[in-house]
């Protein structure tokens, strides 16, 4: 048998890296880990947000102002045309966006803010308090939602605050439980019985050592609730007890407009409802993104 | 002894039940009575879900006792209203075992231990810094690594700033819940190193929770030996670990690996801990016992050896009583 040396083995050469990081390849895989999607909802957001924000003055003409030209279709003095009171179409698109934006983020700050702070004090201390508040919870949870918030207006009367008090409370159990859970599974670590040991009073274990640590759900959740929530607003305006008219809503112009519909008024509809899809699309596509950035379980390597 | 010892544990009692057995015994710690000396390393070793942890949680007033008392420097935790008890906890502090989850992962490690200055108040304020760069030191960490966050460090460093922690709080007994077995053998070595020198130096009685006759071997002068929650044998370490009276403790460091295996043979318990086998008021170790015999069949009393060494076996009750202790020649066994 002959004996025959095998040549040591060469190492393998490493993969050839990608070319260095141009500043748009730190800003496309750095923050949006190589979503498009999620650059796309972002841009998009941007934009809608920019338009909501710069609205007073970027209307054509006075978003409640009636004239007697009704129902002119697209022209270049009436981009979107008029609707059934002469009013520029345009110019309520735009200020229905701003005022959904501010409606529908107050109802989710404020959610953010109780739910948060009720699941954060139901996880720590337990016992009948978490069961009643868990129970509440239940009981809001097990009515269909549009439901419930019509049966809140109608009690509180029609406005702006009502819509905003009616989508805090219907929002409050998605906080409240995400965060009840964070807490039940953080407080018994050991870095709480640690604070405990330093001195810490139970205010400081609650709002310095078990908070910080249960609030990063909130940020998927948040912009995925944003979405819900400008849709529930259109949804209760465009069922008449929402935002009431003349005060310019995606919903309620989306309404208004059916009814020209068959009169062969489309404008009227499709500008309001392509903003209004846009918005909610743009809002799921970042927190679907930020739910991949953010929970490193579902983080691809 | 004149001065009162540290911390003095009388019948502590602290079981968990598992309703959906309701026929096995209780886990937890029974009925367990010892003093840890101003300035002493007293080890506690014994498998796990032996109880260690559970009675190390209850010494520092993380956990509530069913019954007993433990007395720290001359106050029974049992008497302290939560307020009191709030500022009583400088007086006893713990280090955990998981590198991973004992700091707060959204502090810094200057914050974290701040926290501990401040509600003590044993450093005057605008002093915190100076301090710590301080214990820093005497646990061997970097000043660097004071303004740090947890993820930015390895788990030997954050086992240091564990053991920083309790150390800021100046108590009189440090617990450490098996503070090494969760590190790499090499950084297990340095912090023990650590550990040592800075009891020597710091002068804080120690409680040593660990599962490793090395290291408590290592670090510990005196050693308790616990089985399903009892201490079946305590006393001075080079006694408990170098002639082991207690079938367990023997079957115990018969298992240790050493580089120089002992001749002969070794004995060993027989099979693995079921609570099932286990009946009330007898032997907690007859189940399992080599040496097993019918008068196990009744808790065995604490005998007295000398130097401080006590036993809870029938086999060392009887040798105190007739003479020379012989422990390798085993009883009469009785057949289960």
């Amino acid at each position: 048998m002959n004996m025959r040396v095998d040549p040591m083995p060469t190492t393998p050469a490493l993969p050839r890296r990608p070319a260095g990081p141009t500043p748009w390849r730190r800003f496309y895989y750095g923050i949006f880990g190589g979503d498009a999607l999620g650059l796309a909802g972002t841009a998009m957001l941007a934009a809608l947000l920019a338009i909501a924000i710069v609205g007073p003055w970027l209307v054509t003409h006075d978003p409640l102002l009636t004239t007697p030209q009704t129902l002119l279709p697209p022209t270049a003095e009436h981009w979107l045309g008029t609707d059934h009171f002469g009013r520029d179409v345009f110019s309520r698109t735009i200020t229905s966006l701003r005022i959904d934006f501010i409606v529908a983020g107050l109802g989710v700050s404020g959610a953010i803010l109780i739910g948060s702070l009720l699941g954060l004090v139901c996880g720590y201390v337990g016992g009948w308090f978490d069961d009643l508040v868990m129970r509440g919870v239940d009981i809001v949870q097990s009515f269909p939602l549009l439901l419930i918030a019509m049966v809140l207006i109608l009690v509180m009367g029609p406005g702006l605050e009502s819509i905003v008090i009616v989508t805090v409370l219907i929002n409050i159990p998605i906080y409240a439980r995400v965060i009840r859970g964070e807490t039940l599974s953080r407080k018994t670590l050991e870095y709480i019985d640690a604070a405990r040991c330093s001195g810490a009073s139970e205010m400081s274990i609650l709002f310095r050592h078990l908070m910080p640590n249960t609030l990063s759900p909130i940020i998927v959740h948040g912009s995925l609730n944003l979405a819900a929530a400008v849709g529930n607003v259109a949804a209760l305006s465009f069922l008449g007890v929402g935002i009431r008219p003349p005060t310019p809503d995606l919903g309620v112009m989306v309404a208004e407009g059916t009814n020209y519909l068959v009169q062969g008024a489309w404008w009227m509809s499709i500008g309001p409802g392509l903003v209004l899809a846009l918005t909610i699309f743009s809002l799921n596509l970042l927190g679907d993104c930020l739910e991949g950035r953010l929970d490193p379980r579902r983080t691809e390597a | 002894m004149t001065a009162s010892p540290v911390l003095s544990v009388r019948k502590l009692t602290k079981l968990f039940g598992d309703r959906t057995r309701p026929e096995a015994v209780n886990v937890g710690v029974r009925g367990v009575s010892f003093d840890v000396e101003g300035g002493e390393v007293v080890g506690l070793i014994g498998e796990s879900g032996c109880g260690k942890t559970t009675l190390g949680r209850c010494v520092v007033g993380l956990q509530k006792p069913d019954d007993g008392h433990i007395v720290i420097n001359d106050t029974d935790l049992a008497s302290l209203s939560p307020a009191r008890m709030r500022t009583f906890r400088k007086a006893v502090q713990i280090v955990f075992q998981r590198p991973e989850t004992c700091l707060n992962p959204r502090m810094s490690v200057f914050t974290f231990v701040k926290q501990a200055m401040r509600n003590f108040d044993t450093v005057p304020r605008g002093h915190e810094r100076a301090r710590m760069i301080e214990l820093a030191q005497l646990v061997g960490l970097k000043e660097e690594a004071l303004d740090r966050f947890p993820h930015q460090l390895s788990g030997g460093e954050r086992q240091r700033v564990a053991i920083m922690r309790a150390l800021a709080c100046e108590p009189s007994l440090i617990v450490l819940d098996e503070p090494t077995s969760a590190l790499d053998v090499s950084v297990q070595a340095q912090v023990l190193r650590t550990l040592k020198d800075l009891q020597r130096e710091v002068g804080t009685s120690f409680l040593f929770i660990s599962h490793d006759v090395a290291v408590v071997r290592y670090i510990c002068s005196r050693v308790m030996v616990m089985y399903l929650g009892v201490i079946v044998e305590e006393g001075p370490s080079e006694i408990v670990l170098g002639h082991p009276v207690h079938p367990y403790t023997q079957a115990l460091l018969a298992a240790a690996p050493r580089i120089t295996p002992k001749p002969g043979p070794h004995p060993s318990l027989k099979g693995e801990l079921v609570l099932a086998d286990v009946g009330p008021g007898e032997c907690p170790v007859r189940a399992r016992c080599p040496m097993a015999h019918e008068r196990c069949r009744t808790a065995p009393p604490v005998t007295q050896l000398p130097e401080g060494h006590r036993v809870a076996c029938w086999l060392a009750a009887d040798a105190a009583t007739d003479g020379p202790i012989s422990i390798q020649t085993p009883s009469k066994k009785v057949p289960q």
